[in-house]
C-alpha cells in the first residue's frame, strides 16, 4: 500500500481516486495507507459547507471553486450525499451543480455516500481529507448531507465552517435556536436575489448581537450564485476566519467518534434484549440500564 | 421503583426498540463489502433523462452508489468523472442515436488508463448496431422492456468482475 500512498503524494489523480476508495472501504489496507498519508498532511485548508437541503450548498461550492481558482488555488471537493437506510445504496448528484469545473485540471471532485452514518458526513471523511491534503490540494471543500441544525461535527472537521441559510425558511425564532448556528464560523444567506433575503440576514445579525460580548461574532454574508454576488467576500472571509491546528482537531474528533461507536457495537442483541426485559418486567430506569451496558 | 402502567410500559418499550434499532443499523452499516460504484450518464445532445433517473433509482435500491449526471455530458467529461469517482461501471442512456459515440467514449477511457471499467448502454439501439457496440467493448445493451432484475444482475456481475481484476493490481495504471 505504501506504493499507492507515494503515488498519491506525487499527485497522480487516478491513484488518489483509488486511494479514496480504499480508505472508504476501511480495514487493514486503509489503516496502512492512512498511516503513510498522514506523514504528508497539514497543508490544506478545509472548508465545511452545511445547511438544509435545497439551500444551494452545491451551487455555492460551484461558485467558490471558480473564485478560488481565480486566486490560483487548486481545489478539491468532497460532496457527501445520504445513503439509503433501506438498501445502503445512494444517488450522488451534488457534482451536477459543479459541472463547469469537470475538465479543470486544478479541480478534483469526489462524491461520497454517508454509508449509514448520521451527522451529515461519512465515517471515512477524516481519512478522505487526509488523502486530498497529502495529494497537495490547497483547499478541500467539504459539503455535508442536507442538514445543518444539529449536525455540528463539521465544525470540528473543518478549519472554517460555513452555514448556508436561505430566505423564507422560518421566522426569527429559528435564528435563536441552539446548534449549528452557534458553532458556524461564517453565516451565509444564499439565494439573496430572492425576496426576504435582507430580513433573513437581519434576523441572523440580531441573533448575533444578543451573544455575550466576549464570544466570537461570525460574519453574515449574502450570496447569490446566478448574480455572482457575495462570492468574493465569502472567499476572503474564508481565508481570514480559518482556524489553525486542523489536523489535530480532526484526529481528536475522529477518535472520540470511533470510541463512541465502538461502545455501541460491542452490545449483542441478547444483551439488549435482556436490558429491554429488565425495563419492561422489572420497571428499571432506561438510563441506568443503558449505562450498565456501556460500562461492561 | 413502583409498578409501570400501560402507557409507561409502551413508552419504555418503544425507547428500547429505538436504541436496539440504532445499534443493529450500525452493525449492518459496518461494511462487509462496499457498494459497487456506478456512473449513470448521457452523452450527446439528447436531453430525455427519465430513463437514466429510473435506472439510478433501481441501482440505489439494489444497494449501489450511483453517481448521477444530467444529460449533455461530453466524452472527455465522462472520462474525468469516471477517473475521479473511481467507478466500476458506467451506464450510458441513449434514446436518440447517442450510442453511436459510445465507441469514442470507450477509446478515450482506454487512453486514460480506464479500460477496466465496464460500460453498458441502455435505451434505443437498433439491432443492426449491437455488434458495433459489443465489438467496441460494451458489456451489455439493454433495450426497451428490460427488467429491473436483468439490469441489476448485470451490473452486479460486471461490477464484481471489475473489482476482482482491480484487487489484483495494487496500484492502478
Amino acid at each position: 500500500m505504501s506504493t499507492l500512498a507515494a503515488a498519491v503524494a506525487a499527485g497522480h489523480e487516478g491513484n488518489l481516486a483509488r486511494a479514496l476508495t480504499v480508505l472508504e472501504k476501511g480495514g487493514v489496507d486503509a489503516i496502512a495507507l492512512r498511516r503513510t498519508l498522514l506523514e504528508h498532511t497539514g497543508r490544506a485548508m478545509v472548508v465545511g459547507v452545511t445547511g438544509p437541503p435545497g439551500a444551494g450548498k452545491s451551487s455555492l461550492i460551484g461558485a467558490l471553486i471558480g473564485a478560488l481558482r481565480n486566486e490560483g488555488k487548486r481545489v478539491a471537493v468532497l460532496a457527501v450525499d445520504p445513503s439509503s437506510p433501506l438498501s445502503g445504496g445512494a444517488v450522488l448528484g451534488d457534482r451536477t451543480r459543479m459541472g463547469e469545473h469537470t475538465l479543470d485540471p486544478g479541480v478534483f471532485i469526489r462524491s461520497v455516500s454517508s454509508r449509514g452514518q448520521s451527522g451529515g458526513l461519512s465515517r471515512a471523511v477524516p481519512a478522505l481529507i487526509d488523502a486530498l491534503d497529502a495529494a497537495g490540494w490547497d483547499v478541500v471543500l467539504l459539503e455535508t448531507v442536507g442538514s445543518g441544525q444539529s449536525d455540528v461535527d463539521i465544525a470540528e472537521y473543518a478549519d472554517v465552517a460555513v452555514l448556508v441559510s436561505v430566505p423564507g425558511l422560518g421566522d426569527d425564532v429559528q435564528a435563536i435556536k441552539a446548534g449549528m448556528l452557534e458553532v458556524a464560523d461564517i453565516l451565509v444567506v444564499n439565494k439573496s436575489d430572492l425576496p426576504g433575503a435582507a430580513r433573513t440576514a437581519r434576523q441572523l445579525e440580531q441573533m448575533l448581537s444578543l451573544r455575550s460580548s466576549d464570544s466570537v461574532h461570525p460574519p453574515v454574508i449574502r450570496t447569490s450564485v446566478p448574480d455572482a454576488s457575495g462570492i468574493d467576500s465569502l472567499v476572503s472571509e474564508l481565508g481570514r476566519t480559518a482556524r489553525a491546528g486542523g489536523r489535530l482537531r480532526r484526529l481528536r474528533k475522529e477518535i472520540v467518534r470511533e470510541a463512541e461507536s465502538a461502545f455501541a457495537l460491542r452490545l449483542s442483541k441478547d444483551l439488549v434484549d435482556r436490558a429491554c426485559r429488565s425495563v419492561l418486567d422489572e420497571g428499571r430506569e432506561i438510563s441506568v440500564v443503558a449505562l450498565e451496558l456501556a460500562a461492561r | 421503583m413502583g409498578g409501570l402502567d400501560d402507557a409507561d410500559r409502551s413508552h419504555a418499550y418503544s425507547e428500547c426498540e429505538r436504541v436496539l434499532a440504532r445499534i443493529l443499523t450500525k452493525r449492518k452499516a459496518a461494511p462487509v463489502d462496499t457498494p459497487i460504484r456506478v456512473l449513470i450518464t448521457k452523452i450527446g445532445l439528447d436531453g430525455h433523462d427519465r430513463g437514466s433517473r429510473i435506472i439510478a433509482a433501481y441501482l440505489r435500491d439494489a444497494g449501489h452508489e450511483v453517481v448521477y449526471t444530467p444529460p449533455w455530458q461530453t466524452i472527455s467529461g465522462v472520462v474525468r468523472l469516471a477517473l475521479q469517482e473511481d467507478v466500476e461501471v458506467i451506464g450510458v442512456s441513449s434514446l436518440a442515436t447517442d450510442h453511436l459515440i459510445v465507441p469514442d467514449l470507450l477509446r478515450e477511457l482506454a487512453e486514460a488508463g480506464l479500460d477496466d471499467v465496464a460500460v453498458v448502454v441502455g435505451g434505443i439501439v437498433p439491432d443492426s448496431e449491437h455488434a458495433m457496440l459489443t465489438d467496441a467493448g460494451v458489456g451489455r445493451i439493454f433495450g426497451p422492456g428490460s427488467s429491473r432484475d436483468e439490469i441489476v444482475d448485470a451490473v452486479n456481475q460486471l461490477g464484481a468482475a471489475v473489482r476482482d481484476r482491480r484487487s489484483r493490481a495494487e496500484v492502478p495504471a
